[in-house]
């Protein structure tokens, strides 16, 4: 779990991303219409792999497998494996006096959703492992018409308890908790026949070992000059923050295809504010196959106590707060993708690349990153 | 957060609400809307493994799921 040196922080804070994934799982699956109701699938096999690499010397294979059923009565049951291979020597690793390693994140999960009268409840639990890193997690999710069919409402609640330790230390020498809650409360309505419009209200709440074991500061003199020691990374131990996103989604006749804009604002007691814009486009070529583009722009703030170095005026008097962390210093990021489906019926599938160009405008150790994510997935619907 | 952005989105949110029955789709209306393409949440599968690529190289990512709807059919 060094790799909690990569960016760690982000997962727990993204409880509300990993919220919604687990509450889709069987949401999405829901049926699309009365008639395809009747047609829809009893099993559902998923077979989806994520290569990701960058300029940062991080590369990480990530291969997954689900299996859904339908119930009796409605509803889905399913559960996921997945397994990320991870190896790195970034600057935040080679930094710290090793010159990179490898690690393997086990993770399993499962889902239940039920309808129950207008009402879908869903739920889901996940459990992941890492050498010095474990999380559970929990969501609940209530779904429902607002008088018509036009208007959905989604409640979802996520605790999120991961419990941090460091290899080669056992687990009573050295583990913290921490707790992430996270909920999302979305409201989606149809306008017209051919345009679906959603927003979400999502906030979350952090308390407990915000820090990373692995990473310490540099410290520098007030003349700049570096100095010997390094001392651990301390952040406040509460974090909260607010997320508000809007999402278009209009059906394209000409082309028989559709375009989605999307549109998110976080704000956060850490003083972090971010904006992203995402654009998905998607056509039919042929029947049964669709070409699609993706362009998404991605702008942060730091953090209110973000320095890029941390500077000693007198002895003994060191910044309270104090980190390495670049998802806590500003930066940008603009990615570009595309993607290739295709659908046979019983089989169906994709392709997924995008090259992603990260510039951080105040991080000591790294000022630019491309990376580029290959995605591949197969369903079987017998 | 400034002053003018809990406003703003108080301002968006009203809007959807009063937005609320205002179109009402008939069932023979909803072809586009059934269509794959007009999957709003997207695959469940695929998202959670792009989620967690953009969790750990976005630091505040993330809340469009909350899911459901779009087709008029939940």
């Amino acid at each position: 779990m060094r790799l909690q040196l990569i960016s760690r922080s982000a997962v727990a804070l993204l409880s509300v991303s990993s919220l919604a994934v687990s509450s889709l799982a069987v949401s999405s699956l829901a049926p699309r219409s009365a008639a395809a109701q009747s047609s829809s699938p009893e099993w559902r096999l998923a077979a989806d792999a994520l290569y990701y690499t960058d300029t940062d010397n991080v590369t990480a294979v990530s291969p997954s497998l689900s299996v859904r059923r339908r119930l009796d009565g409605g509803g889905w049951v399913g559960v996921r494996g997945a397994v990320d291979v991870v190896s790195a020597a970034s600057v935040d690793v080679i930094s710290h006096a090793t010159t990179g390693f490898e690690e393997v994140r086990s993770e399993g999960s499962f889902d239940l959703s039920v309808p129950a009268g207008d009402v879908t409840v869903s739920s889901a639990y996940r459990f992941s492992y890492e050498p010095d890193y474990l999380s559970n997690g929990l969501s609940l999710g209530l779904q429902f018409r607002l008088g018509s069919p036009d208007t959905v409402l989604s409640i979802n609640y996520r605790l999120s308890w991961d419990v941090v330790s460091r290899v080669h230390t056992s687990w009573e020498a050295f583990s913290e908790d921490l707790f992430t809650h996270g909920a999302a409360l979305s409201l989606t309505q149809n306008l017209g026949s051919e345009t679906v419009l959603r927003l979400v209200y999502a906030p979350m709440v952090q308390h407990g070992f915000l820090e990373k074991p692995y990473r310490y500061v540099p410290l520098f003199g007030p003349a700049g000059q570096r100095l010997a020691n390094r001392i651990p990374e301390n952040v406040p131990d509460l974090r909260h923050g607010h997320a508000l996103g809007v999402r278009l989604l209009q059906y394209l006749e000409p082309i028989d295809g559709s375009v989605r804009l999307d549109y998110q604002f976080y704000a956060g007691s850490w003083g972090v504010t971010s904006h992203i814009v995402e654009v998905v486009g998607l056509a039919s070529v042929v029947d049964g196959f669709r070409l699609g583009l993706r362009g998404r722009v991605y702008g942060q703030t730091a953090a209110s106590f973000w320095q890029r170095t941390y500077t000693i005026e007198q002895v003994g008097h060191v910044p309270r707060w104090r980190s390495l962390n670049r998802d806590l210093s500003p930066y940008y990021a603009l990615t570009g993708a595309a993607r290739m489906e295709w659908n046979t019926g019983e089989f169906s599938g994709h392709i997924d690349g995008a090259v992603t160009l990260t510039r951080f405008e105040d991080f000591l150790l790294l000022d630019e990153r491309v990376a580029i994510v290959t995605q591949i997935g197969l369903r079987w619907t017998p | 957060m400034s002053r003018c952005r809990p406003t703003a989105a108080w301002l968006l949110g009203c809007a959807l609400l009063l937005s609320v029955g205002c179109a009402t789709t008939q069932p023979w209306e909803r072809e586009s809307l059934s269509r794959d393409v007009m999957r709003i949440d997207g695959d469940a599968d695929e998202e959670a493994l792009r989620h967690h690529v953009l969790s750990t190289r976005e630091g505040t990512a993330g809340s469009f799921g909350g899911g459901g709807g779009g087709c008029g059919c939940n």
